[in-house]
């Protein structure tokens, strides 16, 4: 399931953080500036422009994506803005295919079984 | 016999006192030759920074790893240049996450004779000698060890007395200890040589563990010598026995190796980025900067654009720092060749060139000590010394001017009498001020070393009489600052070339001393407008 983190000065992240942990990496993400400046992220090869610029970018691994976010924290915090910017996971939600429902197998009529009466065996005295 | 006594009762004698002495001089040592960093290295203590000089990095720091595979190895580059360059040491803070851990390097009695080598958590419970290595390298350690014969009436005897050694990866000897696996065992003096004591004793490196049994047989692979005369050792393969686990560091560990970094013992003059991008690393160590009054001296990324490096630095909004003069930005849009021959050509920042020069720099003083501050590292004299560079973009006028204003200091070509050279092509300090002294690098040196004198002065007469604090502090400013003078690092401005005072608290006269000084550094020459007029 695809995730999106809001990164504030006071926000925290760090349940989110731990999901990604168990994306496939190399890992597509998308990155919205909500500053008003420019934000360049050489971590990423990504400038955004000031308020809502976006850019995409391929992160190698986990390691390099929580000190992507780490930056980007510092940031929001040396900014002191409570939403500097949004990363969104963009792998694709598991689509869920419906399985084909297995065709209803033949019905066979069973031939009539004998009615027998149950064998009711005396109780012992013991 | 002497004639003199040290404490004389009521008889007759002569009392000779201790030598009091009056005659020592504050000396420098060599903080502004060192740097302090925080870094990634595959080698290294993790518990708390270390010292590395150029002899022994590759020791202690490793051998350095392809960017390729990380661009935290970068930082390796950095320091090893560094030290090559001029630094006299650098202090080390290894980065880890909390996922590190360190594993003991066990040998146990196997099948027969033969000791079986293995890394573990715990303690085996049958183990015969295990060791900790500090120094948590992740290539990993060797170890050996063997037991000369030892015989009563001729008759061999197991030895409780072994020789120890730990070797790296490439078999390079980092330990050798002699000492007993018997805990009451003691050398001729009457000491301990049981060999938990005696190499807590000799190194913090190491930390040894004795297992059950206090000797080794005379069965055993590491007793006595083989049938060719040579040492029997029992020697394992590479043990990893410290795993990195990664390097998603986050604001928390960056946070804690600034604190670590900030109390060690050893002092540092300076702080490098080393090429970092990371912006939480990068405030950390402002924060260090401002906690220790050193300069931080930060790479912004050589491969980003001119706006792209100006957004960089300002994002940081290093400008609002109460010292923003101690922090300075140095941009290189330059491709060289790594000048650790570890990677091939790419963007390597210069902040440990640049260390490197001011510690070579600071190492050459006047008579009083006083090394040429002034003189910032930048322009003409101090080259980069690098092969195969290649500048990737010719910012034009207003681009400097953008850089400029942005507090930026380009590393790009220019042409000098004697011909063209990469240079620092200025020198201006993250300090947001038009005209003032405190946007000069030369003059944040020089304000930096005074005040490192004057409080390590001051702490010297600390717990001293007040009138003798007083009187000791003020000769030593007034020697302190006509020594500045006649360094040139102070010139007379619109008033004297400095002042000082130093006097008991009004407020609280019996237990506090105030210190203030008024300095006026010489400037640098930034900007030089040349005008010709033709005359009749």
């Amino acid at each position: 399931m695809s995730v999106t983190l809001l990164i504030g000065a006071k926000t925290d992240n760090t349940d989110l953080i731990a999901k990604l942990a168990t994306s496939q990496f190399p890992l597509a993400i998308k990155l919205t500036n909500h500053l008003p400046r420019n934000l360049s992220l050489p971590e990423a090869h990504l400038f955004l422009s000031p308020l809502n610029g976006k850019g995409e970018a391929m992160i190698k691994s986990f390691a390099d994506l929580t000190r992507l976010i780490s930056s980007l924290e510092q940031i929001a915090f040396l900014n002191k803005h409570d939403h500097a910017v949004t990363l969104d996971d963009l792998t694709p939600d598991a689509v869920v295919v419906p399985v084909a429902a297995p065709a209803p197998a033949p019905v066979l009529k069973e031939p009539a079984k004998p009615k027998i009466e149950p064998k009711i065996e005396p109780k012992g005295e013991n | 016999m002497q004639a003199f006594t040290r404490q004389l009762g009521s008889e007759s004698g002569v009392q000779l006192n201790i030598l009091r002495d009056n005659s020592e001089i504050p000396a420098s040592v060599a903080v502004d030759q060192t740097f302090g960093v925080i870094m990634r290295s595959t080698r290294g203590r993790i518990d708390k920074p270390f010292s590395v000089n150029s002899g022994n990095v590759l020791r202690k720091l490793g051998r350095g790893e392809s960017m390729r595979s990380t661009v935290l190895n970068e930082a390796w580059v950095h320091v090893n240049e560094a030290l090559n360059q001029g630094a006299y040491e650098a202090v080390v803070q290894r980065l880890i996450t909390s996922a590190a851990v360190i594993k003991y390097a066990v040998a146990s009695a196997g099948v027969g004779t033969d000791f079986v080598f293995s890394t573990s958590t715990t303690l085996p419970a049958d183990f015969f000698i295990a060791i900790k290595h500090l120094d948590c390298f992740n290539d990993g350690i060797k170890f050996a060890f063997h037991a000369e014969p030892k015989s009563s009436g001729g008759v061999n005897l197991a030895n409780d007395k072994i020789t120890l050694a730990v070797y790296d990866s490439l078999d390079e000897k980092l330990f050798e200890f002699y000492g007993s696996l018997n805990p009451l065992s003691q050398d001729d003096y009457g000491v301990s040589d049981y060999l938990p004591d005696l190499v807590s004793r000799l190194t913090d490196s190491i930390e040894i563990e004795i297992g059950a049994t206090p000797e080794l047989a005379i069965t055993s692979d590491a007793y006595g010598f083989a049938t060719n005369g040579q040492s029997k050792w029992a020697k394992s393969d590479v043990l990893v026995c410290f795993e990195e686990n990664g390097t998603a560091y986050t604001s928390s560990d960056y946070s804690t190796a600034r604190a670590k970094l900030q109390f060690t013992p050893f002092t540092f003059g300076y702080l490098i980025s080393a090429g970092t991008q990371n912006v939480a690393l990068l405030a950390e160590l402002a924060q260090l900067a401002f906690d220790t009054n050193t300069q931080l001296i930060f790479d912004i990324d050589g491969s980003l654009g001119i706006d792209a490096a100006i957004a960089f630095a300002e994002q940081l909004n290093f400008g609002a720092s109460p010292t923003a003069h101690l922090l300075q930005a140095y941009y290189a849009p330059l491709k060289s060749d790594d000048p650790t021959h570890v990677n091939g050509k790419g963007f390597y920042g210069t902040s440990g060139f640049q260390v490197a020069r001011r510690c070579l720099r600071n190492a050459q003083t006047n008579t009083k000590g006083f090394a040429p501050k002034n003189f910032p590292i930048a322009g003409r004299d101090y080259p980069l010394q690098r092969t195969g560079i290649v500048q990737v973009l010719t910012p034009t006028d207003q681009d400097l001017n953008k850089l400029a204003r942005a507090k930026i200091n380009p590393v790009l070509f220019e042409t000098y009498s004697g011909g063209g050279r990469f240079v620092f092509r200025d020198s201006l300090t993250s300090a947001q001020v038009e005209s003032s002294l405190k946007k000069l690098i030369a003059v944040a040196d020089m304000s930096c070393d005074l005040d490192d004198k004057v409080t390590t002065y001051a702490k010297d007469v600390l717990q001293l009489p007040m009138d003798l604090a007083i009187k000791r502090m003020d000769e030593f400013l007034a020697g302190l600052f006509d020594a500045a003078l006649s360094a040139g690092w102070l010139v007379a401005g619109a008033g004297n070339a400095f002042a000082y005072e130093v006097v008991a608290n009004e407020q609280r006269p019996y237990d506090r001393m105030d210190i203030n000084y008024w300095l006026h550094y010489d400037g640098t020459v930034r900007q030089i407008y040349v005008t010709q007029t033709l005359t009749k």
